[in-house]
C-alpha cells in the first residue's frame, strides 16, 4: 500500500504541471517581475512557468485561449475578459494600481496643456487597454469626446510617431511616458487621475485552474504579498530588478514606479473603480454585458 | 526587269549550346524577274526558309547581298510581303481588320481603306468572310486572307513559306488551282518555298532545287507546258519524277 | 436552374451544419464559446441596423479597406505594366527585373511592416506601400514574360506592314500579352487584398476590415472578426471569379485561345 501511495505522490509532485503565469514586462507588473526574479515562488514551493508579454490584451489572450493558468492585466482588459467569459475566467486579486499611472505626453514645443487642447489633433493610444478606458473616462469628465482624435498605436511605436510629429500626443501607461521624457522626446502635460479610478492591475485566473490547484493558488497569494512587501521596503532594489527585466534605465523605472502603488487584495476603492469602468465601457458599447463583480471574483 | 537578285549570299548560325556554326546558305546566287513565279524545293533543313527570310529582309546575310529592284534589302519592307506557314494573321483581328492593318499609315480615309481591303478580299475570294476571325477559317482561306493583305500593301514581291503545308491533299489541289488562276491574273512576282513538288510544277515558271549543308542551288527546272494545261500533263509527271530522283540523291 | 439553386442551398445548409457541429466540438473541448451561425447572422443584422464596430459602421470599414486596396492596386498595376513592358523589351533588364520581382514575391505581407514604417512612418502611405509591393511582382512578371515570349517574327511582320510604334503597341503587343497580363493582374489583386489585413495594422486610423480583425482579437469580439473575414472572402470571390473570370473568358475568346 505504501509503495502505491509513494508512486502516487511521486507522480503528483514529480510530474505535476507547473502553473503557467502570463505577465507583462512592464513597470505595472513589478510584483510578479520581482517575485519571479527573486525566486519567491520556488521558496514557497510553488512551481511556475512564467511567460512574458508586452500588454494586457496579450496576457488576456494567453489566459483565455492559451495555456496560461493565471495572468496579470489592467482593468479594461480584465473587464472585457470577464464580461464575455465569466465564470470560465475569474478575477483573483488586485495587485495595486495607480491613479496617475497613465500619462499624456506631447512634443516639447507643443502648446497643449490639457485634453481639451488636443481636440482636432492626433492622439496615439493603445486601444482596448486600461489607458484607453482612462482616456475616455477623463474626456467624459471634462465634457469632451476624443474618439475621432485617437489613433490605435502600439506603445513601442509611440516614440517614433511623436518624434516624427505623426501624432500630436501620446497617452500611455508607465513606463512609456517616463521613457519619452527621459529621452527628451516629449513632456508630460497631465495624467488621467481625478476620475475616481485607481486603474488597478488585476490577477486573473482560469476557473478550471483555480479549482484544480487550490493549494498552489494559496502559495501564489503568499508569494505576491511577499513581493509587494519587498517592493515597498526595498524600492531601489526593486527598481533595479524591474529595470533589468524591462531593459529601461534605472531612472525611468524609478520615475515610473513612483506613479504606482503595490498592494495585494481587494478593497472598496478598487471594486468601485472596476464597477465605474465597467459601467463606462458598457455605456460606450465596448462590452456587451455588465459583469457581476461578485460572481466574477474567485473565492 | 529584275525583281529580286541575290549575289553570292551566305548565312551561318552559331549554335551556343553546341559551340559550333552551321552554314545555312553558302555563296548562293538567285535572280527573279518581274512577274515571275519561282518555287524552291529541297529536303528539310536545306536552307529554303532561311533563303526566303533573307529575301524578305527578316535576316541579313553574313556576306553577299540581296537586292530588290536594285535597292539593297536590309530590313522588312511593305514592298516585299512575307507570308509565313501560319499565314501571319492576328487572331484578335477580323479578316477585314487584318487586311486593313498595313493601310493604317496611309492617307486614305477609313472608308477608303475599308473599300480597298474589301476589293483585295474579293480578288482572293474571301470577301464574304470579312467579319470572321482567323480561327473560324480553314488553312487555305487564311492564306488567301494573307494574300489579300499582301495585295492591300501593294507589295511588288510575294514571298511564301510553305503556305499550304497544313492542308490535306484534296484541299491543297483545290487551293493550288485557285492560286494558279490568281497569280496568272495578277502577274505578281512570287517566290514560293514548298515541300510539294507537284504544287511547285503547277504554279511556277521555274522550279529551283536546293540541297543542304550548306544550302545551295543544285538545279533549276523550267516546265514548258503552259500553266493552264499543266494539270495532269505528261511533261509535269516526267519532271516530277526527275525532281524526286534528284532530291533522293541529295538526302 | 431550379436544380442548381437547390444544390446551392443544400450546399450552404451543409456548410452551416458543419460550422455548428465544429463550434460545438470547440466549446466542448476548449470551454470557450465559439461564434455560431445564429450569432453571426444576428450580429450582421444588428450591424446593418446601424450598430458600430469600434466607433465606425461596418460599411465605412468596408469602404475604407476597398478604397485603400484600389489605390494601391492601381499603383501596382501602373508600375507593373510600365516596368514589365520596358523590361520585356530589353533582355538584361528583363533578367534583373525577374530576379528582383521573384525575391519580392517571396516576402510575406507582414515582413513589409518595418520597411514601410521606416520609409513612410505610420499612416496611409505605409499601408498603400505594403499592398502595392505585394501586388506588383505578379503583374510585372506576367507582363515582362509575356512580352519576351512574343515571337520576333511578329515584330518583323509589323515592320513589314509599316506599323507605327503606337499601332504596334496597342494593336499587336497588348492583345498578344492580354491573357498573361490578366493572369498577373488577377494574382496581384488577390495577393494585395490578402495583405490588406497586415497592412491595416500600421495604418493608425482605426478604420478598415483588417483593423477590425486585429482589434477583435484584443476586444474578444470574434463575431466581428468572422464577419470581416467573410466580407474579405466575398470581395475576393467577386473580384477573382466574377470580374476576372468573366474578363479572362472574353479575352481568351477574342485572342483566339477560347
Amino acid at each position: 500500500m505504501r509503495w502505491i501511495l509513494g508512486i502516487y505522490l511521486i507522480v503528483s509532485f514529480g510530474f505535476a504541471k507547473p502553473l503557467v503565469i502570463a505577465f507583462q514586462d512592464r513597470v505595472v507588473d513589478a510584483i510578479v517581475i520581482v517575485a519571479v526574479e527573486k525566486k519567491f515562488f520556488e521558496e514557497e514551493g510553488v512551481e511556475i512557468a512564467p511567460k512574458r508579454f508586452t500588454s494586457g490584451p496579450a496576457t488576456s489572450e494567453a489566459l483565455i485561449f492559451g495555456d496560461a493558468d493565471i495572468a496579470t492585466m489592467g482593468d479594461t482588459a480584465a473587464l472585457i475578459a470577464v464580461s464575455k467569459y465569466c465564470p470560465n475566467v475569474l478575477m483573483l486579486t488586485s495587485l495595486g494600481g495607480g491613479e496617475k499611472r497613465h500619462g499624456v505626453v506631447v512634443a516639447n514645443d507643443s502648446n497643449a496643456s490639457s485634453l481639451s487642447s488636443l481636440i482636432g489633433k492626433k492622439i496615439a493610444v493603445k486601444k482596448g487597454t486600461s489607458t484607453h478606458g482612462g482616456v475616455m473616462l477623463k474626456a467624459k469628465v471634462e465634457g469632451i469626446n476624443l474618439d475621432k482624435e485617437m489613433i490605435d498605436l502600439e506603445p513601442s511605436l509611440m516614440a517614433s510617431a511623436l518624434m516624427a510629429k505623426e501624432v500630436d500626443a501620446v497617452i500611455a501607461s508607465e513606463p512609456t511616458p517616463s521613457v519619452l521624457i527621459e529621452k527628451g522626446i516629449g513632456k508630460r502635460i497631465m495624467t488621467l487621475d481625478g476620475v475616481g479610478n485607481t486603474y488597478p492591475l488585476l490577477l486573473m485566473v482560469k476557473e478550471a485552474s483555480f479549482k484544480g490547484n487550490v493549494s498552489q493558488m494559496k502559495g501564489v497569494f503568499k508569494v505576491l504579498e511577499k513581493s509587494a512587501q519587498f517592493i515597498n521596503e526595498h524600492p531601489e532594489q526593486s527598481a533595479q530588478i524591474v529595470s533589468n527585466v524591462s531593459k529601461l534605465s534605472i531612472a525611468a523605472t524609478k520615475e515610473a514606479m513612483s506613479y504606482h502603488f503595490y498592494k495585494i487584495g481587494w478593497d472598496d476603492e478598487t471594486k468601485e473603480s472596476l464597477s465605474k469602468m465597467a459601467g463606462f465601457l458598457y455605456d460606450n458599447q465596448k462590452i456587451k454585458a455588465l459583469p457581476d463583480m461578485e460572481k466574477c471574483i474567485a473565492h | 526587269m529584275v525583281e529580286l537578285e541575290a549575289k553570292s549570299i551566305s548565312k551561318a548560325y552559331f549554335l551556343a549550346h553546341e559551340n559550333r556554326c552551321i552554314v545555312a546558305v553558302q555563296k548562293l546566287d538567285f535572280t527573279l524577274h518581274v512577274g515571275e513565279f519561282v518555287s524552291i524545293v529541297g529536303p528539310s533543313g536545306c536552307g529554303k526558309s532561311t533563303l526566303l527570310r533573307l529575301f524578305a529582309g527578316f535576316e541579313t546575310p553574313n556576306s553577299g547581298g540581296v537586292f530588290h529592284r536594285g535597292d539593297a534589302v536590309l530590313s522588312p519592307h511593305h514592298s516585299r510581303s512575307f507570308i509565313p506557314q501560319d499565314s501571319g494573321l492576328f487572331a484578335w483581328l477580323s479578316i477585314e481588320e487584318n487586311v486593313m492593318l498595313p493601310l493604317h499609315c496611309s492617307t486614305l480615309s477609313y472608308d477608303q481603306k475599308r473599300e480597298k481591303a474589301l476589293l483585295c478580299m474579293e480578288k482572293t475570294g474571301i470577301a464574304s468572310f470579312a467579319k470572321a476571325y482567323p480561327r473560324e477559317l480553314s488553312g487555305g482561306m487564311k492564306q488567301r486572307a494573307a494574300l489579300s493583305r499582301a495585295l492591300a500593301m501593294e507589295s511588288q514581291l510575294i514571298l511564301m513559306d510553305e503556305p499550304f503545308s497544313a492542308l490535306d491533299e484534296v484541299s491543297r489541289e483545290v487551293i493550288d488551282e485557285a492560286m494558279q488562276h490568281f497569280f496568272s491574273e495578277n502577274r505578281m512576282s512570287v517566290v514560293l518555298v514548298t515541300h510539294s513538288i507537284r504544287e511547285a510544277l503547277l504554279l511556277s515558271d521555274r522550279v529551283v532545287i536546293m540541297q543542304g549543308l550548306p544550302g545551295r542551288i543544285s538545279d533549276v527546272i523550267v516546265p514548258k507546258t503552259p500553266k493552264e494545261k499543266r494539270h495532269k500533263s505528261a511533261e509535269i509527271e516526267t519532271l516530277y519524277e526527275q525532281i524526286v530522283e534528284r532530291l533522293k540523291s541529295h538526302v | 436552374m431550379l436544380k442548381s439553386t437547390a444544390w446551392a442551398l443544400g450546399g450552404f445548409g451543409a456548410f452551416l451544419l458543419c460550422w455548428w457541429l465544429f463550434g460545438l466540438s470547440v466549446e466542448a473541448v476548449r470551454h470557450i464559446p465559439f461564434p455560431m451561425p445564429k450569432d453571426i447572422l444576428m450580429r450582421v443584422y444588428l450591424l446593418f441596423q446601424g450598430e458600430s464596430i469600434y466607433d465606425t459602421s461596418l460599411f465605412s470599414h468596408f469602404m475604407m479597406s476597398l478604397k485603400r486596396w484600389m489605390i494601391a492596386y492601381c499603383i501596382a498595376t501602373f508600375c507593373g505594366i510600365v516596368l514589365g513592358v520596358l523590361c520585356g523589351f530589353f533582355e538584361k533588364a528583363y533578367k534583373v527585373g525577374l530576379h528582383v520581382s521573384t525575391v519580392l514575391q517571396m516576402m510575406p505581407g507582414l515582413a513589409w511592416i518595418p520597411f514601410a514604417m521606416i520609409l513612410f512612418g505610420i499612416g496611409e502611405r505605409a499601408t498603400l506601400f505594403m499592398i502595392a509591393m505585394s501586388a506588383f511582382p505578379p503583374i510585372f512578371i506576367h507582363t515582362a514574360s509575356a512580352l519576351r515570349s512574343i515571337s520576333p517574327q511578329t515584330f518583323l511582320m509589323a515592320k513589314m506592314m509599316n506599323l507605327s510604334s503606337s499601332r504596334l503597341f496597342f494593336t499587336i503587343i497588348m492583345p498578344s500579352i492580354a491573357l498573361s497580363l490578366l493572369t498577373g493582374l488577377r494574382l496581384g489583386l488577390a495577393i494585395g487584398w490578402r495583405v490588406l489585413i497586415a497592412a491595416e495594422m500600421v495604418v493608425g486610423s482605426s478604420v478598415g476590415l483588417g483593423y477590425t480583425i486585429i482589434q477583435s482579437r484584443w476586444s474578444l469580439d470574434f463575431e466581428v472578426a468572422f464577419i470581416s473575414i467573410g466580407l474579405i472572402c466575398l470581395v475576393g470571390i467577386v473580384a477573382e471569379k466574377w470580374i476576372f473570370g468573366v474578363l479572362e473568358q472574353k479575352v481568351a475568346k477574342r485572342v483566339g485561345n477560347g
